[in-house]
């Protein structure tokens, strides 16, 4: 018995049993219950009458597309801003860089909704209204760490005499960066994009606050619904937006494949 | 390999078996303890909470049983709802609002409350009759409502105004919402009950004059023509508020930001008082139009543990000094109508006085109260009670979601094309270039 128990805790493998009885806990059978609760109706038949009314009521349907496209632009905005942003981080020097890093990382440490608080509460302070505007500010505020740091570390691994070898071939300084760095830290670009794009599309909180509940974003639609006891059409929005962020993540993982595949072929 | 599959199995079963047997011993012991555990479900700051810890000692003279008391707050009454009847929780004690309470007499959802106290007194017979008479209005399936509900608080709701920012003529009327100059400095509930309430009075506001209709008719028929007509009314008001409000609307007003916004009469008596305090003077009006009077009660819901304990404390809270204490802190009125309450709220060095006997009973028709706390009758008059949606909830939830959401314009539509149509191209080229390369190299193999 002691031996079979020593053979049993000595494969490693054994070791994630803990782990697997979390996922299938916390994760898998939630899962489950929202795809078991979008197919059936308030009393349990099966239906598709969730996916329809969310087809036939424009509202939700015009939200969820609204969500898209606050995700978009916050997203562009962040990759604009965070680039450049990553790309001198990565050309300072190790002790800057990494004084630099923490203060980017810093805020993070701070609860996001405190944050967003205080962000209403400077808002007040400098007299600017809060809408639109505000809520992409926020939204900025509060995922560009989240883009910057991925692509800073793609940056970073870079093999510096890949660059060299550009310029002593006789690329321009613009043909280094588009030719070289670039394509080099699409990895990190992509992962970027999804860590700024997904959380957004679902946020909530961050539209209630900083626009007075003006703006409605699809999260908030889904908590509407979950609260309202429409667990049937609320379970069966999440099941849409979460099919979305499947398909984006599977975006990802081709665009990671891809970038794999070159790194092989060079 | 098999063995050790075995063995996994059996691992794993073990871990499920003790995780169950902990989960056992854990509901055994609650089941145990239950009976000396008293859960109570209320809104935020709607109890002086020091009575949490005084009532287990009162409770414990009165019975010699012991009881702890669990205290769990809720800040929409539908959170509380969708928690007692989807997830069936516990609670021994709730506090909904009357269509709420309404809605779960409907459901089945709440045990009659017993006033059988033995050698305590019961106070629960303080309360004013024109609470009491008005819980006739929500009997359901041959179930008296007084059997199910204690009312607890309740108030008018009306417009809470900066009075250096705005006319009090104007905030007589419900119409300062859809006045355009106003744009962008008031707030609106973010409640759908209130706002269709609201929008409902203002649209009708011409037949409820002419007599066609009453308050307590728009508020409560629900026909289509009447959802229509609020879900109109409720897409024009939407550009001109700064926003939907949940509890920040007091701030703002103090600190000038916003002009107007709707409120419910014991908020505003905080309101009034703490701007006070900083200089800035606010002050309530119910539109003439008419709105609406609303209570809250306490139930006790179906899947309640510790229903002895509930009924006492129930008892205990119509205490009238009790009910004083819970006033000071919430700031709203207590349904209990006794005269100690009564010479608590007069305020001799008031100037003008108000006719209360609806509340008070007959001859205290010119008391020296605060108007905005104790509204005048004529006020009360013009105000109806709110019912439950019932078969028409999820029709009224829906246009309610149309009128307030729908921040979709063209230009982002577009903008998510063409970004999809750029992310497709891009890919597809991506495709091709790889196709081309991949052809290049088998070339040169070859």
């Amino acid at each position: 018995m002691k031996k079979s128990f020593l053979l049993f805790a000595g494969k490693r493998k054994n070791w994630s049993i803990p782990y697997i009885i979390f996922l299938g806990f916390f994760v898998v059978i939630p899962l489950l219950l929202i795809v078991f609760y979008a197919f059936s109706s308030r009393t349990g038949g099966f239906t598709l009458a969730n996916f329809q009314k969310f087809w036939n009521q424009p509202e939700a349907m015009h939200t969820f597309i609204f969500s898209i496209g606050v995700a978009i632009i916050t997203t562009v905005i962040c990759l604009v801003l965070g680039y450049p942003a990553a790309y001198i981080l990565s050309r300072m020097e190790a002790k800057t860089a990494k004084i630099m890093v923490l203060l980017f990382i810093l805020p993070m440490w701070v609860n996001f909704l405190i944050r967003t608080l205080a962000t209403v509460a400077l808002f007040d302070f400098l007299r600017i209204p809060l809408g639109q505007g505000s809520l992409y500010f926020g939204m900025v505020y509060n995922f560009l760490p989240f883009m910057v740091y991925p692509i800073y570390n793609s940056l970073q691994k870079t093999d510096k005499s890949l660059i060299e070898a550009a310029q002593d071939l006789g690329a321009t300084p613009r043909q280094v960066f588009l030719k070289t760095i670039l394509p080099l830290s699409v990895p990190g670009i992509a992962s970027g994009i999804m860590m700024v794009f997904m959380p957004v599309i679902s946020t909530f909180a961050i539209a209630e606050l900083l626009t007075i509940n003006n703006i409605k974003l699809f999260g908030t639609t889904l908590q509407e619904n979950i609260y309202n006891g429409m667990w049937n059409y609320g379970a069966a929005l999440s099941l849409i937006m979460l099919i979305l962020i499947g398909l984006t993540s599977l975006l990802n993982a081709e665009g990671n494949a891809k970038a794999a595949e070159e790194g092989g072929l060079l | 390999m098999r063995k050790n599959n075995l063995i996994r199995l059996i691992q794993s079963t073990f871990v499920f078996a003790a995780l169950i047997a902990v989960n056992c011993f854990s509901t055994q012991v609650q089941a145990q303890e239950r009976n000396e555990v008293l859960k109570i479900y209320n809104w935020a700051d709607y109890i002086d909470e020091d009575l949490l810890t005084e009532f287990p000692v009162w409770y414990k003279e009165q019975t010699g049983e012991n009881v702890k008391i669990v205290f769990q707050v809720f800040d929409m009454n539908e959170v509380m709802y969708t928690k007692i009847a989807m997830g069936q929780e516990d609670f021994d004690l709730a506090c909904p609002t009357q269509a709420v309470m309404q809605r779960m007499l409907h459901n089945d959802l709440l045990l009659p409350i017993d006033q059988n106290f033995g050698n305590t007194p019961n106070y629960m017979n303080n309360m004013s009759p024109f609470i009491i008479d008005r819980l006739d209005d929500f009997n359901a399936k041959g179930k008296n409502a007084a059997e199910y509900a204690i009312p607890y608080m309740w108030g008018v709701s009306g417009i809470l105004y900066n009075t250096e920012k705005v006319n009090k003529s104007e905030m007589q009327s419900w119409g300062c919402f859809w006045d355009q100059k106003n744009k962008g400095k008031m707030l609106m509930k973010d409640s759908y009950w209130d706002a269709y309430a609201t929008a409902a009075v203002w649209g009708y506001r011409n037949e409820i004059a002419a007599g066609k209709r009453s308050v307590y008719s728009v508020t409560n028929d629900h026909s289509q023509a009447d959802i229509n007509l609020v879900e109109k009314e409720l897409k024009t008001l939407k550009p001109n508020l700064a926003g939907w409000e949940a509890d920040f609307g007091k701030e703002m007003m103090t600190k000038g930001e916003i002009w107007f916004c709707y409120a419910w009469n014991g908020d505003a008596v905080w309101a009034i008082e703490e701007a006070a305090e900083v200089g800035v003077n606010l002050d309530f009006a119910v539109p003439s139009e008419g709105s609406n009077v609303w209570f809250d009660c306490w139930v006790i819901p179906k899947y309640a543990k510790n229903t002895k304990a509930a009924n006492y404390f129930l008892n205990y809270i119509c205490r009238p000094d009790i009910a004083l204490r819970n006033m000071d802190v919430s700031g709203y009125c207590s349904a209990v109508a006794s005269t100690e309450i009564l010479e608590a709220v007069t305020d001799s060095t008031l100037e003008e006085t108000y006719n209360l006997s609806y509340f008070f009973g007959p001859g205290n028709d010119s008391l020296r109260v605060n108007p905005v706390q104790y509204p005048d009758k004529s006020v009360v008059d013009r105000c109806a009670i709110i019912n439950d949606y019932l078969d028409k909830n999820d029709e009224v939830l829906e246009m309610w979601s149309r009128a307030k959401g729908d921040n979709l314009f063209g230009g982002m539509t577009f903008m998510i094309i063409a970004v999809i149509v750029l992310l497709a191209g891009w890919i597809i080229l991506r495709q091709a270039q790889k196709a081309k390369s991949k052809k290049r190299r088998s070339g040169r193999r070859k």
